[in-house]
């Protein structure tokens, strides 16, 4: 009651649901070629690299003085250059995949902690990437993540059905003329993207959970891609709402509790298909 | 076009050292049905992946529709074996079938007329009351017969099939049969088949394949010239005796054709 009451009175509330309302949009639609892909590992790696973007962007705005380098900046640029390494390293080293992605995935946290740790001042924000800071999300990050939310609605909406085609089966699409190296790269850099919008909510540890509770809780209720989407958007914001609610009284983590409320609506969903095939 | 669909000339073909194909020639005229028999590991599929383009022959040269494979792949139908399918993937029968177009459209989404050719592949089939239904709740055999009108969909001039029948129930095989038989008229179809009096009735050409290879094509199945090259029992066609397979030690000593008589 407390949450709604306040979510009135303070902007900095309206900006958690707003930005909790724009991850929720690319992390549905992402999220579920993710899940039906079987790539979450690869988002993973992809996650945890965002890390080095943003120890790089606090670094060079207090070591070296560019503010213009924010760590949004940082983050996306750090996740784009981990999706196109995986992108060539899945062309290229496709049976030792797992051992690349691992190097990847702690490499990018490597280079993170120690930018952060050059870093002059105090070490503030190594918990807040780690783990969320959906409550000091500004309007401009809020105009930034409205601008990434769009280009991954473009890119999915107008490749949908190559993304598809290579998801269902690469094989065909490839003998079927479609370009899978360039499309599976397409697809990590939309991870990629997502990745960043997720990492503002949940932080880097816990938007693998949003990228993937959401998607696989509305796999098990509809059959088909689309209507999967949405369902995935639609349950990724309902829980970070209910996540943000629930925090805000007790001051719990808010990135930890919308995980955990999308743990609980995971969960949810399975018994709820179990009841439906003994019925 | 000319009559010639696909000219295979002198092709050599291993997986690592391996030799699998080994001096194929043979050539497949336009609107022929050409049943390829041969025993499990004879290079069947193998073969079928070289004139798609998905393999490179080591020595030789495949002309697929006046055209190197990779060139008019777009214009060939391929019914693979098996599908890698993971039966959580969230799609429906129609659009298992829109993928055979999805070549059609660089961006964008898929057109009315698009929706039309799977409605209508998937009638050609058999399997129109299914077009709405989720592609993991169909049985295998059913789920061959959409991925036979995905290959339709695409209006191709050339239709290959991997074993199409080997998971589908008989009276579907028959129904299917029938439409391979109808199907050829306007296209020339490549069919492996283990069993081949099921498709006696409608082949014009035996391709017999194995492993080094000796392939021929028979022309007419139906007349004297198969019971002359191969004896009276036809079912014994895809086994080794009557296949007449040049001794693998004899053929793999032989030069390599396309590699200007280097040894192999």
């Amino acid at each position: 009651m407390i949450f709604l009451h306040d979510l009135l009175r303070f902007p900095f509330l309206q900006h958690a649901i707003l930005a909790g309302a724009l991850a929720a949009i690319a992390g549905g639609v992402v999220g579920s070629l993710v899940v039906v892909r079987r790539t979450t590992y690869l988002a993973g790696a992809i996650s945890h690299c965002v890390l080095a973007g943003l120890g790089l962007a606090r670094y060079l705005q207090r070591g070296c003085g560019i503010s213009w380098f924010t760590p949004m900046l940082g983050a996306s640029l750090a996740a784009l250059a981990a999706a196109v390494l995986i992108a060539w390293l899945t062309v290229r080293h496709r049976q030792r995949i797992d051992t690349a992605l691992s190097i990847v995935w702690a490499t990018g946290m490597a280079i993170g902690v120690s930018f952060l740790a050059a870093t002059p001042g105090y070490q503030d924000d190594l918990m807040s990437y780690l783990f969320g800071s959906i409550l000091l999300v500004d309007p401009a990050e809020l105009a930034m993540m409205a601008v990434l939310d769009l280009v991954v609605l473009l890119v999915v909406g107008l490749f949908y059905n190559q993304l598809l085609a290579i998801g269902f089966n690469a094989d065909h699409a490839r003998l079927r003329g479609v370009r899978v190296a360039l499309f599976e790269t397409l697809f990590l850099v939309m991870t990629a993207l997502t990745v960043v919008l997720l990492v503002k909510v949940s932080g880097i540890v816990l938007a693998l959970a949003l990228l993937t509770l959401p998607a696989a809780t509305a796999g098990l209720l509809v059959r088909r891609l689309v209507p999967m989407m949405l369902a995935a958007a639609g349950i990724c914001f309902a829980v970070t709402c209910g996540g943000l609610a629930l925090s805000y009284g007790p001051e719990w983590p808010p990135g930890a509790t919308i995980v955990e409320v999308a743990v609980v609506c995971y969960l949810a969903a399975v018994g709820i298909r179990r009841l439906r095939r003994l019925g | 076009m000319s009559d010639i669909v696909i000219d295979v000339e002198d092709v050599c073909f291993a997986y690592g050292g391996q030799e699998v194909l080994h001096n194929v020639s043979f050539q497949v005229p336009a609107r022929a049905f050409v049943a390829v028999v041969g025993p499990n590991g004879g290079g069947k599929t193998t073969l079928l992946k070289l004139i798609l383009g998905e393999l490179m022959p080591r020595f030789g040269q495949v002309r697929v529709l006046d055209g190197l494979p990779q060139a008019v792949r777009q214009r060939i139908g391929y019914v693979p074996q098996s599908l890698p399918f993971d039966p959580g993937f969230p799609v429906c029968v129609r659009d298992v079938v829109l993928m055979g177009r999805v070549d059609r459209h660089r961006i964008g989404p898929y057109r009315r007329e698009d929706r039309h050719a799977a409605s209508a592949a998937l009638e050609q089939v058999g399997m129109a009351t299914f077009e709405r239904r989720p592609f993991s709740d169909l049985s295998g055999g059913q789920r061959q017969r959409v991925l036979i009108a995905q290959a339709l969909v695409s209006a191709p001039e050339l239709l290959l099939l991997d074993e199409p029948t080997a998971s589908v129930d008989p009276a579907a095989t028959s129904q299917l049969h029938a439409l391979f038989h109808a199907l050829k008229a306007d296209r020339t179809i490549i069919m492996v088949s283990h069993n081949l009096s099921a498709v006696t009735g409608h082949a014009t050409h035996v391709l017999c394949v194995n492993r080094t290879s000796d392939m021929q094509v028979l022309a007419d199945v139906a007349s004297g010239t198969v019971h002359q090259a191969f004896g009276d029992d036809m079912a014994l066609l895809q086994h080794g005796p009557s296949c007449h397979v040049i001794d693998s030690s004899t053929v793999l000593d032989t030069p390599h054709h396309g590699a200007g008589g280097a040894g192999s």
